[in-house]
């Protein structure tokens, strides 16, 4: 779903000050990108209107990378989906 | 002539248990990251008042531990806070043994200039702007006195302190660097040593404040600033203005004040278009046997009916609240800790701190403690650390004192209260963006 994974690279990149090619998918927001965990807040309450959804509480720790998000947005977009 | 600066920065619990619970904790972890890494801001203002034909060789005592002394130098200045003070001395100790004097300057070195003399070949009491190059220029000559101290305590004007020489810092070490606006508070509670150090609240010029920070931009393109200071919006007037100059720069930023932002909306519209991430805020206590007499003209007992509706006023608009509480004042009983425990959960405040009540020496805390016979014993400075306890509290046992923060740490600190704490955030800036309030 490369579609997926670039626009949350393209947000996170935004927060991160920095092009979007420079952000890796396994960079850790706060050590490797320096986003602090408000801004951190921010990204993830961006990309849940991004894409009209509500991450588990639970899981907004763990949302510390592209790819972490993808994977959660992927699982999301999953359930959402159901054949019948 | 080559001069060693060095940093005292880091604190060690002594409680074996809190330490150990602390790398489980994520709100924990992650604040002690942060005041872990920041570097000495006076001992960079000591190095722009260096005379250029000086050098300067910036070190934090981790770089000691790291590497060993560095001794090509010929003298070394050492600024600590209390809760590091023995470490101090024993790192003055080893330079002395080698050859090399020692200056000690700083916070516990200006409450207990006589203890320190006892490592040091000379004290610096009370802010070292002025005396620094006093104390250089005898150094040089072989004179150095055993202690410098300023005519007027307190009465540096401000407005002549000079840029921090940050260029001197290595930046990829640091998260966040700091600048000062304000010595000082004008509460003097009961137990604070900025209030004795610094004596009468004093601001720094806007526009000096802001070369500090085009300083810190000309290094680090997108900076976090952490003030410090204890009480950064007393004067209204300054704070409009430096909050319109902030307002102009794209920089995240962090201070510590009082409730009173809540009670102005223009203030505070300006301090959410500024950048500022967090106000950090002294709530203390939910009694009012706790705050009242805390400081000097009874400010915090009067505000403590509206907390909550101030914490949501400031909240709203972006800024996060960082809710500190004391815990060990005279009034608390072991009922104490579960009632800041729902208050902060049921407020939603978005950060909160705990720490427990702290004799600093010399404070007026130190000394009726003393007098009353309650400090559990003398020099217990490296327990100086907030999380440790050194005094008898009244209406509780040391051990209830002390399972009670613990309890409040599990309590607050928890991976399912700190999601719960970001989702509600989050809500919040949503609203706002989707109102126009903040640009998304």
């Amino acid at each position: 779903m490369p579609d997926l994974r670039d626009d949350v690279r393209r947000l996170v990149a935004r927060s991160a000050k920095c092009d979007p090619a420079d952000v890796d998918l396994d960079a850790d927001f706060l050590m490797d990108l320096g986003i602090d965990s408000l801004e951190g807040l921010k990204l993830l309450a961006a990309l849940e209107t991004r894409f009209g959804i509500t991450l588990p509480d639970h899981e907004l720790l763990n949302m510390t990378t592209v790819n972490r998000i993808v994977t959660a947005l992927e699982a999301h977009q999953a359930d959402s989906v159901r054949e019948v | 002539m080559r001069v060693a600066l060095i940093s005292m920065s880091g604190v060690r619990v002594r409680s074996e248990e809190l330490a150990a619970l602390g790398v489980s904790l994520p709100g924990f972890v992650q604040r002690g990251k942060v005041i872990a890494s920041m570097p000495s801001l006076a001992i960079l203002t000591l190095a722009a008042v260096t005379p250029a034909e000086v050098e300067i060789v910036y070190l934090d005592v981790a770089d000691i531990h790291q590497h060993g002394l560095r001794t090509d130098v010929d003298l070394v200045g050492l600024s600590t806070f209390t809760a590091m003070a023995y470490e101090c001395y024993d790192l003055a100790d080893r330079y002395r043994a080698a050859g090399i004097p020692v200056v000690i300057g700083g916070l516990h070195a200006t409450l207990m200039p006589e203890e320190a003399k006892a490592h040091a070949d000379a004290v610096c009491v009370g802010e070292g702007e002025a005396l620094w190059p006093l104390i250089l220029e005898d150094a040089r000559k072989g004179h150095l006195q055993p202690f410098y101290r300023e005519a007027r305590p307190g009465s540096y004007d401000l407005s002549q302190t000079p840029i921090p020489r940050f260029e001197l810092l290595d930046i990829t070490r640091y998260n966040r660097l700091t600048v000062q606006t304000s010595r000082g508070c004008p509460l003097d509670c009961e137990f604070c040593a900025a209030s004795k150090i610094y004596g009468r609240y004093r601001v720094k010029p806007v526009d000096q404040v802001m070369r500090e920070i085009d300083a810190i931009e000309a290094l680090w393109q997108n900076p976090f600033i952490e003030l410090a200071d204890d009480n950064t919006f007393v004067n209204k007037p300054w704070a409009r203005q430096f909050l319109r100059e902030m307002g102009e720069r794209n920089i995240r930023w962090f201070t510590e004040t009082d409730l009173s932002v809540a009670d102005d909306p223009d203030l505070l519209g300006l301090l959410a278009r500024s950048g500022c991430q967090q106000v950090l805020i002294g709530l203390e206590s939910l009694n009012p046997g706790n705050l009242d007499g805390l400081d000097r003209s009874n400010w915090k007992r009067k505000r403590l009916d509206g907390y909550r509706k101030a914490i949501d006023t400031i909240q709203s608009k972006g800024i996060t609240v960082n809710g500190c509480f004391i815990l060990g004042l005279d009034s608390d009983t072991p009922d104490t800790f579960e009632q800041i425990r729902d208050f902060v959960l049921d407020s939603n405040l978005l950060e909160s701190q705990v720490t427990l009540l702290t004799p600093f020496p010399n404070t007026r805390l130190y000394h009726r403690l003393k007098a009353e016979g309650r400090l559990l014993q003398e020099a217990y400075w490296d327990r100086c650390t907030l999380f440790d306890v050194n005094f008898q509290p009244r209406n509780m046992s040391v051990q209830e004192l002390e399972e009670g923060l613990l309890f409040l740490f599990r309590e607050l600190y928890n991976g399912g209260v700190y999601a719960k704490r970001k989702r509600h955030y989050m809500e919040i800036y949503k609203a706002l963006c989707a109102t126009g309030q903040v640009a998304p």
